[in-house]
């Protein structure tokens, strides 16, 4: 969280850009995984059932619906943003900070940040302390690590590349 | 570093109108296909090679956009030289001075040939 927003806040001091490039990368990034969800919800269990549990077919599955829904998404807004005369060579490289803050900065981490915070105030919580620890332990295991064994976990975490 | 990647890459294509820089940056989205193989290759590996591919992949994109940077200042330098040549702009002046003259001669023909009519 703190990565993609610094990036975006240090693009911004030190090169500058168009505030609307916030705005475009919002509507790219949201609208794509809108699209992605349903289409998932619609077509998944249908090929599922054709290609069974092979993981070369769900992964080209997965992976097109990015192509398709992320990437020429981005560029259709990009083009539409661009031919009105809102964005502009210098919010090139916002525009791709944008679509990563949302989805890393925003959309995982802000969910996380929010379960975090639940757990922790659920554990410290004598009331629910017993049965939160109890879940959290047999499904969560890694929460509970020392610092030396969870740091490759945060270390995994922060450099997060997957689409 | 994949989302800056094809974001960077889809506005220099929607900007130059050239649709190479989309065709570079539409198979980045297929590095989606490694995430179901965490349970099989582990988490490390997969991670690792999904690093790779990122860091290879914003590597390619920012060398286009070089790319597409230096082409601008070609362009430009090419369209600012021709504006500034000495001779070009000597020859335009020439064409502008003579088509004057060439304009006002004629025109002192035609009304020369007319007959005058005040005379009639």
């Amino acid at each position: 969280m703190g990565v993609s927003f610094g990036l975006v806040l240090y693009w911004y001091l030190k090169h500058g850009f168009t505030k609307f490039v916030l705005v475009y990368s919002f509507v790219a990034y949201f609208g794509a995984i809108a699209l992605k969800y349903v289409t998932q919800t619609l077509t998944l269990n249908y090929y599922v059932g054709f290609v069974g549990s092979n993981p070369y077919a769900l992964g080209l599955y997965f992976g097109s619906l990015t192509v398709v829904f992320e990437v020429l998404g981005a560029y259709l807004v990009a083009r539409y943003a661009t031919s009105r005369g809102k964005l502009f060579l210098n919010d090139a490289m916002p525009y791709g900070l944008g679509l990563s803050l949302w989805e890393n900065g925003v959309l995982t981490s802000l969910l996380v940040l929010i379960n975090y915070i639940s757990y922790y105030a659920l554990l410290s919580s004598p009331s629910t302390h017993d049965k939160v620890y109890a879940l959290l332990i047999a499904h969560y295991p890694e929460l509970f690590l020392p610092p030396v064994q969870a740091l490759p976990l945060v270390g995994v975490a922060v450099v997060e590349c997957r689409p | 570093m994949l989302h800056i990647a094809w974001g960077y890459l889809v506005m220099l294509a929607a900007l130059s109108k050239k649709k190479l820089y989309l065709y570079i940056a539409l198979p980045m989205g297929l590095a989606d296909f490694l995430v179901l193989f965490e349970r099989v290759i582990g988490l490390q590996i997969v991670e690792f090679s999904l690093f790779i591919i990122a860091a290879l992949s914003l590597t390619l994109a920012l060398l286009m956009g070089l790319k597409f940077k230096n082409n601008i200042v070609r362009n430009s330098s090419s369209v600012s030289s021709k504006s500034i040549s000495a001779l070009s702009l000597g020859w335009t002046n020439f064409k502008a001075f003579t088509g004057y003259w060439y304009t006002t001669a004629l025109l002192a023909l035609v009304h020369l040939s007319k007959p005058d009519r005040s005379t009639c």
